[in-house]
């Protein structure tokens, strides 16, 4: 018995250790900090740690596309500047002053993603044009892509996101014999890259051939509906994570709970998935129905033929009467 | 989840409509729907135009919706209610059944009664040992409720 109290008392301690600041922030440091948020706006805030240490917001950029930027909040803020991290190629130099705010984070922040516009309308040229196969899915931080010449060669772009029009760094692979004939070609035409034209044009014209397209998006891109909710995605839950030691505050309470109210937090089982498309298929090769989990496992616990052992569910598909088979609790 | 397949359904609907029948929200409210369906030529309702009360549950597709005459049918699996014996709005519900089905359904119903599963016991008998008395009744029926 001793001892399990033992190993409790330590894994306590580990806990302790593991939070980022050793004593809770004052209620003043609260205080500026929700004020601070508020400038920048609620609707803005994705995500704000329990012992303040960061806060993330969503930022959108002209384009529509929204970025999430965490902002690290060191112990004497506002006395030296937080950090930024963010899922863009580089980040900017933050310009801190003792008396500046989040909102001048956020600010310069969406400064530094109008310059970056450039890098990615580059990018998403050669996600058009080109036949890329590496990254599959790539981030908006990745400045390279590797993209299929035929022939079995393979040339890696680093494209500088800087200064995202100029000669990329560029690395072929493949057969020897045909790498060989690309290179010397590519060294013949280094001068005809201009920064007026779009990559793959630029590509095209020193490689002097028609580089392979993307292959056909519609094919790819067919996606189909959950045969139970006729809906492609599952709804999106708006949860906001918003906790923290909120004892010594009273309004800062009240404005946490209006939030919350106003939010209309939907379905907690939806967390999970929301906003997933469908991840089950029927098993029988004629019907190839596609559901998602969450939509099968309803129905097969909506009527009274479902077979449980453990944590799945054995029952028919509701096209073609074929076994199938969910988990109850799958994520 | 309810509603969005509700409203896909009606766009399928509109896009496709099911001969023999038709069918749409009465007002405002997405989960009531009434519907016509037009008597098959092949039976003694034919001529007739048939109203039907659809309300969807709140966990539809997961229940199935309940489907209600209006218009008086003498036919043995719909009584004087406008209840109608059929086992796919019951225990042969699946999510993979739509409106348009069940309407569809419905027609065939109207078709081919089912006897051996009456809603109506004295229709059903009368079915089964008097079939012309059976479709004389039924065809005044139409005439009388299901037409003008």
């Amino acid at each position: 018995m001793r001892k399990t109290n033992m190993n409790n008392n330590n894994l306590l301690g580990f806990a302790v250790q593991t939070r980022t600041r050793e004593s809770t922030p004052s209620p003043s440091f609260y205080r500026s900090i929700y004020s601070q948020i508020e400038e920048v706006g609620w609707e803005h805030l994705v995500n704000l740690s329990d012992d303040l240490s960061s806060v993330s917001f969503r930022i959108p950029d002209k384009q529509r596309r929204s970025y999430i930027v965490e902002i690290g909040l060191p112990e004497d803020y506002p006395e030296s500047a937080p950090s930024v991290t963010a899922e863009v190629p580089y980040i900017c130099q933050l310009r801190w002053s003792k008396r500046s705010r989040l909102k001048d984070v956020v600010c310069q922040f969406s400064e530094h993603l109008e310059k970056l516009q450039e890098f990615w309308s580059t990018m998403d040229d050669i996600d058009r044009h080109l036949l890329v196969v590496d990254p599959r899915q790539a981030s908006r931080a990745t400045t390279y892509r590797r993209v299929d010449l035929g022939d079995e060669c393979h040339l890696l772009l680093a494209i500088d996101a800087s200064n995202p029009r100029s000669l990329p760094e560029c690395r072929f692979f493949g057969p020897d014999a045909i790498v060989d004939i690309l290179r010397k070609k590519w060294r013949r035409n280094s001068r005809k890259w201009t920064t007026n034209k779009s990559c793959p044009e630029n590509l095209g014209n020193m490689l002097e051939t028609a580089l392979p397209g993307p292959p056909n998006i519609n094919e790819d891109d067919k996606q189909v509906d959950c045969g139970i909710c006729y809906a492609q995605y599952l709804p999106i839950g708006k949860t906001l994570y918003l906790t923290g030691s909120l004892n010594s505050n009273k309004k800062i309470i009240r404005m946490f709970c209006s939030l919350r109210f106003s939010l209309s937090i939907e379905d907690d089982e939806l967390e999970d998935q929301s906003g997933s498309p469908p991840d089950y298929t029927c098993d029988n090769p004629n019907c190839s129905r596609a559901f998602h989990s969450l939509c099968l496992r309803d129905w097969l616990l909506s009527i009274t033929t479902t077979r449980q052992s453990f944590d799945v569910l054995f029952g028919d598909c509701p096209y073609c009467s074929g076994p199938v088979a969910v988990k109850i609790n799958s994520k | 989840m309810a509603s969005k397949r509700i409203q896909k359904e009606l766009q399928d609907l509109q896009r496709d409509p099911p001969t023999s029948c038709s069918a749409g929200p009465v007002g405002e409210d997405l989960f009531h729907w009434q519907a016509t369906i037009m008597g098959p030529s092949d039976s003694p309702y034919s001529g007739g135009v048939f109203f039907v009360m659809i309300h969807f549950p709140p966990d539809y597709p997961f229940k199935p919706p309940k489907v209600n005459f209006q218009t008086r049918v003498y036919h043995p699996n719909i009584n004087s209610n406008g209840s109608i014996c059929l086992d796919i709005l019951k225990e042969q519900w699946s999510p993979a059944l739509t409106i348009s089905k069940v309407l569809l359904s419905i027609c065939s119903l109207l078709t081919d009664p089912n006897p051996d599963d009456p809603l109506v016991p004295e229709i059903a008998h009368i079915y089964k040992n008097q079939r012309s008395r059976y479709e004389e009744t039924a065809r005044a029926w139409t005439q009388k409720y299901a037409m003008g």
